[in-house]
Parts: C-alpha cells; sequence; structure tokens
C-alpha cells in the first residue's frame, strides 16, 4: 500500500490532495511485489477526468483480472502538485503503490484529444522516465499509448514506444504477454519491440522511416527493417457480451465528471456524419444484448452504491433493444432509488412517455445537434437531420413544460458561406417563434434557447480530412457574424476559442514533424492545455516558429486527394475509398443514408467476417 | 424504524477527503451495505446521514459519529458487521448502537502531535494565561482572545513528541477549530498531526 506519509509534505500543500492518495473504496489491486509485469495505466488529464474513462476502467480490469499483471493508476498532477514533486525532488508515482513511474515495465497512456500531449510528455519527465523514446534505455518502461488520437500517431510518435490501434481488451493483453515473455527471456528492448510490431493491431514508429518532398508532404513511408507489416491493421471486439465489463471498478471521493455507472450499450455508430471521427474509427457497429447490459448495470450498481446509471453510446436512440433495456432496468432501478440518465437520447414519442411514466428516468437536458444552419449544409455534412424534425420535437418538449433547450453547431465547415451562418440564427429564432406560437402553460415563464457553436477541426479517418480549417481571421468573424444576427435575448449564444481549435487541428492532421514543437513545448514547461487556464495560443505559435514549423500547412491547406496522408499506413477497416467516395458527394450535397437503411459499402465488416449491422455488409465500392 | 448511530474512524489517508466527498462517500456505503436504509423524501432520493461534526482536511478523528435510520428491525451486530464490509479502506466502524437522543454535540478533545522547545509546563502556563489570536468572520478579522473556551487537559513529551491535549467547543453554533490553538504559538510549534480523539456530548 501507498507510504503516504512519504508525501505527507507535499500533500499538506496543494488544494486537492484527494487526488494523489489513491485507496478508493474498489481499488485493491493484485500484490506489486509478486506480479510478473507491472503496468501503470496513465491518464493524460486530471484525477476528475480520468477517473470518469470508462476505458481505463475496462483495461486496467482486464490486466488486474489477466492473474500475472499488477495494474495501477496515475493522473496528471495540477501544478500545485507538480511543484511540490520538483521541490521535495520526488518523482510522478502510481497511486496503489506509491512507486515512481519509471520502476514500471509498462507505462500506458491514453490518448482522448490532441492537446493532452504535452501532458504526456510532462508525466514522462516527472516519472523520472527520458520523454524521447530514442533515449530510453533496457532498464526504462515500455511506452503504449492508445485511444482515439492513436488513429494518428505521428505527432507523438517520438515519444511513445509502441501504439495500440482500436479496441484493446484483447490486444492489450497479447501484447503484455509478449513483453512479460521477452522480459524473461531477457530480450533488449529494440528486440522486444521489433516482436510487438508482429503482433495485429500494433504500431512501433522507430521501424518505419518517413521521407518528405520539398514542400513538405509525405513522399513515402515505409518500414526500415524486414519482417515488419505495411500496414497496421485496428483490432476490435466482435462479441460485446463476451467482453469484459468493470462490476467492481472503484468508487472516488472526490466528484469526478461522470460520477455514475456508466453502461456501454453499443460500439460504432450508423449515421455517418461526414466531420465525425468517433463515428468513423469506432465501426463496425455492434451491440450488446438487453439481457448481459441488465445483469452488468445491476452488478455495478450493487457493487458500487451509486445512485445514476447513464447509458453511453454515440447515438442511444439507434439501440434496436432500446425499450426492452430500459424496461428491464426500470424494473429494479425504481425500488433502489436509482436514477437513469440517457444523454445521447432522440427526443421523440417513446422518451416523453418515459419521462410522463417514470420520475427515476433524469430529464437530462433538451439538447439537438443540427450541426449546422441550413438544410444545405446539412446535407453537405450528412447530418440526416432536418428543420421540421427538430422544430416538432421541439413543440413536443414545449408542451411538455419545458422551456428551455440546447443546440450545437459549428462553424468553418466545408463549402460554408454567410447564409449557412445567418442560417444558425434563423434556426434559433424559429424555435423561440415555436414557443409563443400558442400559450403555454407555465404563463409568465419564458423560453431560453442556448446557441452553442463549435470550430470545425478536420479529423483523419473522415471523408473531410482533406479539408483545410478556416483561417483564424474567417473563424472569429463567422462568430462575430453571428453575433450580429441573433436579435433577441430569448438566445444565449457561446462560442468556442477559435484558437484552440486551430492548435488541435494542427497536431489533429499533424505528421512527425511535429515533435519537436512538442519537445520545445514541453521544455518551455507548457501543459495542461486543454485548460484555459494555461492553454496560450500565442506560446504555440511561438514555439511553432522557433521549430520552423508552419501551422497552416497542417490546419489550413487543402491537402492533396492523392498526397500520402501521415496516417495512411493505418488501416481502420473503413476504406479510403469510402472517404473519397464521401468526400465527392458532400461537395454535391448528397447523402447518405444510415447504415441501417442501406449499406454504403464502407469496408469496415470486413473486421468481423462480414457480419455487420447492414446485414452482411453489400460491398459496393 | 429505528435511528443508529455509528462511531467510526477518519484516520491515516483518509484526512485528505474532505467533508462533502466523505459524505457522499458514507451515502455510497450505506447503500452498498445492502441494509435497508431510510432515504430522503423529494425530487433527489439519499441517505438520510447525519454527521456529527465536520473535520477540516488535514485532521483526523478517532471516534468520529453519524446517525443513519433504518426501515425494518437490525440487530446492532449485523449492521456494524454490514457496514465494516460496504465501509471504504482505512474507515474502521469501531461501534454501532440505537441512537439515543440527537446528535447535539457540545465538546471534543483533541489531541495535537507537535515539535516544540517548549516545555509541558510553559505550554500549559500559556493556555491559561490571555489567548489573542486573530480569528476570521464574515466582518473581516478580529482579535479574540480564545482562552475562555480552551480548557488544558495534557502536555507530554513521548520520543522528542511534544503531545498536547485540549478540549474544545463543539456545538454547531460555537465551534473553537485547534488550528487557532496551535496558530497562537507561531512557529514555537510545528504541528505534525491533529487529532480528535472524543466528541462530547
Amino acid at each position: 500500500m501507498i507510504d503516504y506519509e512519504k508525501y505527507a509534505p507535499l500533500l499538506a500543500n496543494v488544494e486537492k490532495p484527494g487526488r494523489y492518495i489513491g485507496g478508493e473504496y474498489g481499488s485493491e489491486i493484485p500484490n506489486p511485489e509478486t506480479a510478473e509485469l507491472r503496468v501503470c495505466f496513465c491518464f493524460p488529464d486530471t484525477y476528475e477526468i480520468g477517473m470518469s474513462n470508462l476505458g481505463i476502467k475496462i483495461l486496467t480490469g482486464c490486466f488486474n483480472n489477466s492473474g500475472y499483471i499488477s495494474c495501477e493508476r496515475s493522473y496528471m498532477p495540477w501544478p500545485d502538485m507538480r511543484e511540490q514533486l520538483i521541490k521535495h525532488n520526488m518523482p510522478l508515482y502510481a497511486l496503489e503503490s506509491g512507486d515512481a513511474l519509471n520502476v514500471f515495465d509498462i507505462i500506458a497512456f491514453t490518448l482522448q484529444y490532441e492537446l493532452c500531449y504535452t501532458n504526456v510528455l510532462s508525466m514522462l519527465g516527472l516519472g523520472g522516465i527520458p520523454v524521447l523514446s530514442k533515449d530510453r534505455t533496457d532498464k526504462d518502461p515500455i511506452v503504449v499509448a492508445g485511444g482515439p488520437c492513436a488513429y494518428n500517431p505521428e505527432p507523438i510518435a517520438d515519444f511513445v514506444d509502441v501504439f495500440s490501434i482500436g479496441e484493446g481488451e484483447e490486444a492489450l493483453l497479447e501484447f503484455t504477454a509478449l513483453v512479460r515473455d521477452c522480459k524473461k527471456q531477457g530480450l533488449s528492448r529494440e528486440e522486444t519491440l521489433f516482436r510487438v510490431s508482429q503482433l495485429e493491431g500494433f504500431y512501433v514508429p522507430t521501424l518505419y522511416d518517413v521521407e518528405y518532398n520539398e514542400d513538405g508532404t509525405i513522399m513515402s513511408f515505409e518500414p526500415n527493417r524486414e519482417g515488419v507489416p505495411k500496414s497496421v491493421k485496428k483490432r476490435i471486439i466482435e462479441n460485446l457480451d463476451e467482453a469484459y465489463f468493470p462490476c467492481k471498478c472503484s468508487v472516488p471521493f472526490l466528484e469526478t465528471v461522470h460520477d455514475r455507472v456508466m453502461l456501454e450499450v453499443f460500439r460504432g455508430c450508423i449515421r455517418g456524419c461526414r466531420f465525425c471521427q468517433a463515428g468513423m474509427i469506432y465501426r463496425p457497429y455492434r451491440e450488446k444484448s438487453p439481457e448481459v447490459l441488465n445483469q452488468n448495470a445491476r452488478e455495478a450498481i450493487d457493487h458500487s452504491g451509486y445512485s445514476e446509471i447513464s447509458l453511453t453510446s454515440l447515438s442511444i436512440s439507434d439501440y434496436t433493444h432500446l425499450r426492452e433495456l430500459i424496461d428491464g432496468l426500470l424494473d429494479w432501478t425504481d425500488k433502489k432509488n436509482v436514477n437513469l440518465s440517457l444523454p445521447s437520447m432522440r427526443i421523440d414519442n417513446f422518451y416523453e412517455e418515459l419521462l410522463e411514466k417514470v420520475s427515476s428516468v433524469r430529464k437530462s437536458g433538451l439538447t439537438f445537434a443540427p450541426e449546422a444552419g441550413t438544410q444545405r449544409l446539412r446535407d453537405v455534412i450528412n447530418k440526416n437531420i432536418t428543420e421540421d424534425e427538430i422544430i416538432s420535437a421541439c413543440e413536443k418538449a414545449f408542451d411538455g413544460g419545458r422551456n428551455s433547450l440546447k443546440l450545437y453547431f459549428m462553424n468553418g465547415l466545408p463549402t460554408e458561406t454567410d447564409e449557412d451562418i445567418c442560417g444558425i440564427a434563423q434556426l434559433g429564432q424559429n424555435i423561440v417563434d415555436t414557443y409563443y406560437s400558442k400559450k403555454r402553460f407555465g404563463g409568465g415563464r419564458g423560453v431560453n434557447v442556448t446557441v452553442s457553436v463549435s470550430c470545425f477541426v478536420p479529423k483523419p479517418f473522415t471523408p473531410f480530412q482533406w479539408e483545410p480549417q478556416d483561417s483564424l481571421e474567417e473563424l472569429e468573424r463567422k462568430q462575430q457574424l453571428l453575433k450580429s444576427e441573433i436579435k433577441t435575448k430569448k438566445i444565449s449564444y457561446k462560442y468556442h476559442d477559435a484558437r484552440v481549435s486551430r492548435i488541435e487541428a494542427v497536431f489533429a492532421r499533424g505528421d512527425r514533424k511535429l515533435g519537436r514543437a512538442l519537445l520545445e513545448a514541453y521544455n518551455r514547461n507548457m501543459m495542461l492545455d486543454g485548460w484555459d487556464e494555461y492553454f496560450s495560443y500565442d506560446k504555440w505559435i511561438d514555439v511553432f516558429e522557433s521549430c520552423g514549423i508552419d501551422a497552416s500547412f497542417y490546419a489550413n491547406r487543402r491537402f492533396g486527394i492523392d498526397e500520402i496522408l501521415p496516417w495512411d499506413f493505418i488501416d481502420i477497416g473503413v476504406t479510403k475509398k469510402f472517404m473519397k467516395r464521401e468526400y465527392e458527394k458532400s461537395q454535391n450535397a448528397e447523402t447518405t443514408p444510415d447504415c441501417r437503411t442501406k449499406c454504403s459499402g464502407c469496408g469496415a465488416s470486413s473486421l468481423c467476417n462480414g457480419k455487420c449491422v447492414c446485414d452482411g455488409g453489400k460491398e459496393n465500392g | 424504524m429505528a435511528d443508529i448511530r455509528v462511531c467510526f474512524t477518519k484516520m491515516g489517508k483518509l484526512k485528505y477527503i474532505s467533508h462533502l466527498d466523505l459524505q457522499r462517500a458514507i451515502h455510497r456505503m450505506l447503500i452498498r451495505s445492502g441494509l435497508p436504509i431510510s432515504h430522503t423524501e423529494g425530487f433527489n432520493p439519499h441517505p438520510r446521514l447525519n454527521i456529527a461534526l465536520p473535520l477540516s482536511i488535514y485532521q483526523e478523528g478517532e471516534r468520529e459519529l453519524f446517525d443513519f435510520r433504518v426501515t425494518e428491525d437490525v440487530s446492532v451486530d449485523v449492521i456494524k458487521e454490514k457496514l465494516q464490509k460496504s465501509a471504504f479502506p482505512e474507515m474502521e466502524i469501531v461501534s454501532v448502537e440505537i441512537a439515543v437522543g440527537k446528535l447535539a454535540t457540545k465538546r471534543a478533545v483533541w489531541r495535537i502531535e507537535t515539535e516544540s522547545e517548549l516545555s509541558a509546563d510553559e505550554i500549559k502556563t500559556a493556555l491559561d494565561g490571555e489567548m489573542i489570536v486573530t480569528k476570521r468572520t464574515k466582518n473581516g478579522e478580529t482579535q479574540v482572545d480564545i482562552s475562555p473556551m480552551v480548557k488544558f487537559v495534557s502536555a507530554e513529551k513521548q520520543n522528542d513528541i511534544m503531545i498536547l491535549r485540549v478540549e474544545l467547543p463543539a456545538a454547531g453554533n460555537d465551534y473553537l477549530n485547534p488550528s487557532y490553538v496551535t496558530a497562537f504559538f507561531g512557529d514555537k510549534l510545528t504541528v505534525l498531526r491533529v487529532v480528535r480523539e472524543n466528541i462530547v456530548f
């Protein structure tokens, strides 16, 4: 157990010491002294965010159930704690044993968003591990990273020994078994990593060489050693019912972002919005059965003492057995004073009926994500929702006594014009008018429509991966234009900082050359870029300039359709051919139906032997 | 239906857990126990729970108290066993009994472990005299003599550690944090540990 007394002088001087002590209910781990392999799962953001991540719960659980691994956790310390560690000359440690990160065999990171990259470097440095992969020796841990940002691993490739592409439940256990065997045989780091590269779904950056054209684009990307695969195929779990679910996870003392049981209902999405990376990289669509979900939920509630279950998936209304699942849960949740929340639920008759019937279903805030202000632009992005559908759902909600809702949009979308921006204001106004079109219950209460607008960031493995991001000036102009178009106080308008989105865009479509910038940022003590109080656009621009990097090359350039993209060597199942087809359709504002209505031949079904929601995955491309 | 009084420890690592976080953790522990727990009514029901006194972060407690209510007859032994099973690491259930009267606390005995050059007598003498400290209130800072509130219990040196015991008011409307007592000594005393040993009714 952690010798917290050792850390007492540090903990006495930080704002939230509870972040750094572990010891949560259910956080016991197999004995570190006797385990064959020690893994520390690192989350490159604060404790409160990391403890809310379902992926970490699943993977640490998988490791600790393996019989030979002892897996601990560590989170990005807040600057007050970082300062204390440095002042007392103590390394960043794992919460269960209190041991420094550098004594572990494997350090595993999850990369949830681009702006956490500086935190990865920061945690490595604080943990006493050389930040550059090439500087590590046989006695240093192997650093592995996965998660959505691993689909373009190149910007952070200099700092990570191996990337795990796709779902980790099975793949990571193959990886740990291999590392254990190599350790037993006393193999070198280099040989171990070579063997890892033979596993499906693992990418070892040092085994590939990149050459560039004069204009900075990629000329070639090739393995530099015999036997290393040319492309890396994403791993998935075919049968989710048989996959590990963390029924017995740890229950934090501190209030975390998602402080409840999270029930993952399905993976993937049938919708195919053209800007959405999650909708592509998590294909094919796979559901869990309502029976298994119900049992998982019951066990997790009994174990944890939580009083809320959240059904998490990309668009919960698409679940085939939704009614059956909810009925099954309500059979016992009501009696146990357990609430259900359905965050991504579509507002339809079924939902309103549910709200009326049972008080234990949490009235989630009413939200819509039309993403664009006009039908034309919604067709471009393949957001299959019409204004009539939005208005009629609002009508239903207003009739039910609600008077506030939130709308999510993006600006800077491909082909966007000022007309589309004004359309956002118009849609908001139409909803306000809908509210006042008849006398509503509640009399004097007015309506409140929140319009929240983020900036489009082109992401790898989306049909918009070739598209440039609008320039900073243009994004900011559009934000102001929309502001001036909103004429009523019934609409509250919020927009994201475009400068954050621009840095995100640089790293999202970045290549290995960005490693220099990350290292420079790390040397300048830059970190916690996801936090307003620490993000500095000017510092980033200065870093890029000092490293001879042109941010526009990555963020604002239209990538050539036949150019070698930094992430081309990764095979996510969904084909590049499909992406190109979707990209072309978008230019003509042509939509693609969802996977259940008609298979669009994306290729993802190849990952599970042709089994797919579209029943057979009829390839037409 | 019965009100149950639980005496528990909040020692060691648990000193880093704030009162609000502790409250939430006890809610969950009560639910996990599987006991027939009474919940509050209303929009957001949660277990009825009344913690006798908050404990500041960094302070420990050897005999902390909370009340909760069961809706069916369960023996205190069974309750104790179930609570200890569902308790979080390092929380020890000291005793469980049927609650008599409300949790109206009056005073608390504190053990303050320090490093100090002062002798036991010097400390006692200091505590007997006037003790002017700066107290922060809603209306700003004021100078107050806290000596009428501080009752000296003992002072002894054990292995270079000066252990001071005082009894301080600990009622809802009349509470003195031991940090005022240690602040009075300024840098003549380095605090190692502050433990609430007992709560008096």
